[in-house]
């Protein structure tokens, strides 16, 4: 399975805060809130993506939203993602 | 046509939806495709408000 974080931060910070993190997984920067207004998760007033995780089957499908706090820490969207690349491999 | 599908399918994705691909590139200057992506695996797409902050 493969994750991908998306903001609108521009892209040297979204590099900053991958290297902060850590993150095994790729940063995407979208400060034009394209693929933010795609999904719909854009804040009204200020431009900002809503904390939002969609966990995506092979089929590409949507198969679990998480939003707002539950969404904050990923790892029960990657825990389903790994689960679903389980049961696919079977 | 790309425009008009895009116009189409603006409303977040529930369960069950079918989710609207997309081609990216990444901090490492990878280029990443959705469908490209879902071809090795499920993929996780988390939408964050800002860096450096818990909310």
């Amino acid at each position: 399975m493969q994750l991908l974080a998306i903001s609108t931060d521009d892209l040297d910070t979204q590099r900053r805060f991958k290297a902060e993190l850590k993150a095994p997984y790729p940063f995407v920067a979208d400060p034009k809130a394209e693929i933010i207004e795609l999904y719909d998760v854009k804040t009204a007033v200020v431009t900002y993506a809503k904390r939002t995780t969609f966990v995506i089957d092979r089929k590409r499908k949507v198969v679990r939203v998480d939003t707002g706090s539950d969404a904050i820490d990923p790892s029960g969207a990657i825990k389903a993602a790994a689960k679903l690349a389980a049961a696919s491999r079977r | 046509m790309h425009l008009l599908t895009t116009l189409l399918v603006i409303a977040t994705p529930k369960v069950g939806d079918v989710a609207p691909d997309f081609t990216v590139k990444d901090t490492d200057g990878k280029s990443q495709t959705l469908s490209k992506l879902l071809k090795t695996g499920p993929v996780v797409l988390a939408f964050f408000p800002k860096a450096f902050t818990g909310g």
